[in-house]
């Protein structure tokens, strides 16, 4: 092995680990030679065996010793920065500083690092003064960051978007600044990959001519005058720019027009419209670019820019008749994400007028709202009815009106995430029957009554969806007198009816018994489900007086030997849900192999040692939500619980609680 | 239509053309020499090499032609074998060797990286030592390089 031929040990190098090239190098001399400069190569500070390095006490003779082999810094600490800077490190290609530090500012514990062999070329009036405590240690981390990316004029990447750096002071007040500046920036001609923190516009109008290979360019500089030209700005090799600041409408088409293979463009927002002239503008077609991020995409129509080749859109409007605009507007649209504002504003504006007649359906395959307050949502019924080619749609609320809109369109829908307001029996029933290529349905109130799941002539057709939150309700549940009374006979050892009651009660737990097994077996068919949430969200309001009625608590027998609830009971149960007793049909469930993750949030099910076994043997769980208690008969179940259910009971809140139950 | 190849130890083996042709050496001979069914010979292949190969590549005939990803982050190269070329690569170092050195010069791309990552496998977590007696390496440096090394890389040891 030690004669295998080099150009086949660069292969077996590429599939290891720093420390294994740590390893490798003390094997034998070929090897040594070999793999010190695998081992040497980059230096990632945010690493546990970089770490061990730079608190080591040789770092400063290790990094001169093999600084030519040294070519990426990946830069989290201020000891490794100030190290690389004494080393004379010149041959570095990718520098990333990420801030703040892990060893803290410029404190005199730091004065042992050779400071003194440190030399900075560029001056403390270079950077623009701040109001922050920290601000000397900052103006100094700025001027070490800038100074090695002087030292090493072959940088190909150069990421200062978390650095702990002050941004450059004004330039245009001192030409000799400006200047020095502008040496730093086009030093870095073999460029690929910039994120400069305190970048400027200058490089901006001018990023074709400093850097002929430029791909990437995010900029955090101050939109000023220097965007007017941008004509030393084209490139046809730029395929991303982030300018995470506010540019003018005016510079935002020459910006546009600068870089005919823009891929990607976050612009943060643009101010003053009244400088444009719609009317004498031409339109720019540009073929390129797929994703766009920007506050206002309609923007777009006032600087006459279409792009034709667009794919993906991120938007800080929250409204309904931009998204109807931009999907009209842009037909090769497919994703579409709109951030909800952070204050609190109904945006939920109903129809008024004539109804009007459906128009062509787009081809938006991802909907999706952010932002932190879910709590608003649109009026989508003008747009639903479109998209027929949607995916995805991941949005905060829906209106039960809007969604009963989805099974009648969109019937490739493969990931749902929603909180429904108000009730939807009809569409969540049509939902499983319309969208056979549903693998996720997620969110809050997914309402669905039992009658609808045991109806065979609406079958189920997602049978390959693998999370699914539902809330199946208006299960046929024995009321508490009959439970008693069927409790008393069980108690008795008696099957046979003895009076009209009796008899009515064993009718009663026939029915629902047949009803919910058709419940069950409609989900068992869903073999693929991982993640199955039956619970109750309780903090809905929407429960009418009459349904609330019926929250009750769990069943507790009233005689020695009878059924009693074990354990916690939190908030009230819902009675008109499944029991998931091996008796009421859970054993159609046993299909669902790969089940891992199950919730029953306030569900009135009559979960015993029986099932707890069953369930243990015939899933996977992993996790279990929202049962804090179990079933047992008498005493009889106590002695093996722990054997039969252990494994289950493990997954689930303290149960020997017994104080709780009532 | 099958193709005849001849190890170094003049081995004939008769194989399928699409077997054959997951060596690129062998698809280019193939299409420059065109309708042929003179046999192939493969000088720097044995014959129990040359066994494995084709075992590989029958199992491996209707794979798609892989995409080469570049990628310079290691935590994003996989080094995940899949189970059957996991099986096949247990065979002593000697083989493992004559197999990588043989899908270099066949020109099996797949077949070499698989090779090149059960090394690096076998690589991983060891101690200078513990490689060396892996791969039958005579440690070479003398006693004052060696204690060197091991000063200036101590650090680097998980601890």
């Amino acid at each position: 092995m030690a004669d295998i031929p080099s150009e086949l040990l660069h292969i077996v190098a590429a599939h290891l680990d720093t420390l294994s090239y740590f390893s490798c190098l003390r094997v034998c001399r070929s090897w040594s030679a070999f793999f010190t400069s695998y081992a040497w190569r980059t230096i990632d500070g945010g690493t546990d065996i970089w770490q061990r390095f730079i608190e080591h006490s040789s770092l400063y003779v290790s990094l001169q010793k093999n600084r030519h082999f040294i070519r990426g810094l990946v830069i989290r600490q201020r000891k490794l920065l100030l190290f690389a800077l004494a080393a004379r490190l010149t041959e570095i290609t990718s520098l990333v500083v990420i801030g703040p530090f892990g060893d803290g500012d410029d404190s005199p514990q730091h004065r042992k690092y050779p400071l003194n062999q440190i030399r900075l070329a560029i001056p403390e009036s270079a950077f623009r003064p701040q109001k922050q405590p920290n601000f000397l240690a900052v103006l100094h981390q700025s001027r070490l960051c800038w100074q090695l990316v002087l030292d090493n004029p072959g940088l190909t990447k150069l990421d200062f978007r978390d650095a702990p750096i002050c941004k450059a002071a004004s330039m245009a007040r001192s030409p000799e600044l400006r200047a020095s500046w502008l040496h730093i920036f086009k030093g870095l001609r073999d460029a690929r990959y910039l994120e400069m923190r305190n970048g400027d516009d200058e490089v901006l109008s001018k990023l074709g001519s400093f850097y002929p290979k430029i791909e990437h360019f995010g900029h955090w500089g101050q939109s000023g005058g220097a965007l007017d030209t941008m004509e030393m700005g084209y490139s046809k090799t730029l395929r991303v720019l982030e300018l995470k600041n506010a540019v003018r409408y005016r510079h935002y088409r020459e910006i546009i027009m600068a870089f005919p293979n823009l891929q990607r463009l976050h612009v943060e927002r643009c101010t003053s419209p009244l400088e444009v002239n719609s009317a004498a503008l031409e339109e720019f077609v540009h073929a390129k670019l797929e994703v766009l991020k920007i506050q206002d995409p309609s923007d777009l129509r006032l600087v006459k820019v279409r792009f034709s080749n667009i794919r993906k859109i991120h938007s800080g409007v929250f409204d309904a008749s931009l998204a109807e605009n931009l999907v009209e507007s842009q037909p090769t649209l497919e994703h579409l994400i709109l951030t909800c504002p952070q204050y609190y504003t109904t945006f939920y504006r109903p129809n008024v007028g004539p109804t009007e007649l459906p128009r062509p359906s787009v081809g938006l395959k991802e909907f999706e709202w952010t932002g932190q307050h879910r709590s608003n949502c649109m009026n989508m019924s003008m747009l639903l009815p479109r998209l027929s080619h949607l995916v995805r749609l991941d949005i905060g609320i829906i209106m039960a009106s809007d969604f009963e809109i989805i099974p009648r369109t969109c019937h490739l829908l493969e990931h749902m995430q929603f909180d429904l307001q108000g009730r939807a029996y009809q569409g969540m029933g049509d939902l499983f029957t319309k969208c056979p290529y549903l693998k996720t349905c997620l969110g809050l109130n997914h309402v669905i009554r039992a009658s609808d799941m045991t109806d065979n002539l609406q079958p189920w057709t997602c049978l390959g969806i693998q999370e699914l939150d539902l809330e199946i309700f208006d299960v046929d549940r024995l009321s508490r007198e009959e439970e008693r009374i069927l409790d008393v006979m069980q108690i008795e050892g008696r099957t046979e009816p003895k009076d009209e009651q009796e008899q009515s009660a064993i009718s009663s737990r026939e029915l629902s018994t047949e009803n919910q097994s058709l419940v069950c077996r409609r989900l068992g068919r869903c073999t693929e489900l991982t993640h199955l949430h039956l619970g109750v969200e309780v903090h809905t309001t929407y429960l009418g007086s009459m349904e609330a009625s019926e929250v009750t608590t769990h069943f507790k027998s009233q005689l020695a030997g009878g059924m009693s609830y074990r354990g916690l009971r939190e908030g009230p149960v819902y009675s008109k849900t499944l029991e998931l007793s091996l008796e009421s049909g859970l054993a159609e469930l046993g299909t669902l192999r790969g089940l891992e993750d199950l919730g029953l949030s306030y569900v009135n099910h009559r979960i015993g040692v029986d099932e707890m076994e069953w369930m243990s043997q015939n899933w996977s769980l992993k996790v279990v939500s929202g049962i804090w208690g179990y079933y047992t008969r008498g005493n009889q179940d106590a002695d093996n619980i722990n054997e039969r259910a252990g494994s289950f009971l493990n997954l689930i809140p303290d149960h020997d609680s017994d104080t709780n139950t009532r | 239509m099958p193709v005849i190849l001849v190890s170094s130890d003049n081995q004939d083996f008769k194989v399928d053309k699409e077997v054959a042709e997951r060596s690129i050496l062998i698809k280019n001979m193939l299409e420059d020499v065109g309708e042929s069914d003179s046999p192939i010979p493969l000088p720097n292949v044995t014959a129990a090499v040359l066994t494995k190969v084709i075992e590989y590549c029958e199992h491996h005939r209707n794979d798609p032609v892989q995409v080469p990803e570049e990628t310079d982050d290691p935590r994003k190269r996989s080094n995940d074998i899949e189970e059957w070329d996991m099986k096949f690569m247990q065979v002593d170092q000697e083989m493992l060797f004559e197999i990588i050195l043989a899908a270099n010069y066949l020109d099996i791309k797949p077949l070499l990286d698989v090779g090149c990552k059960t090394v690096a496998n076998i690589i991983k977590g060891k101690t200078p030592e513990e490689i060396r007696k892996a791969f039958n390496i005579v440690n070479d440096f003398t006693p004052e390089e060696e204690a060197q090394i091991k000063k200036e890389n101590e650090w680097a040891e998980d601890r």
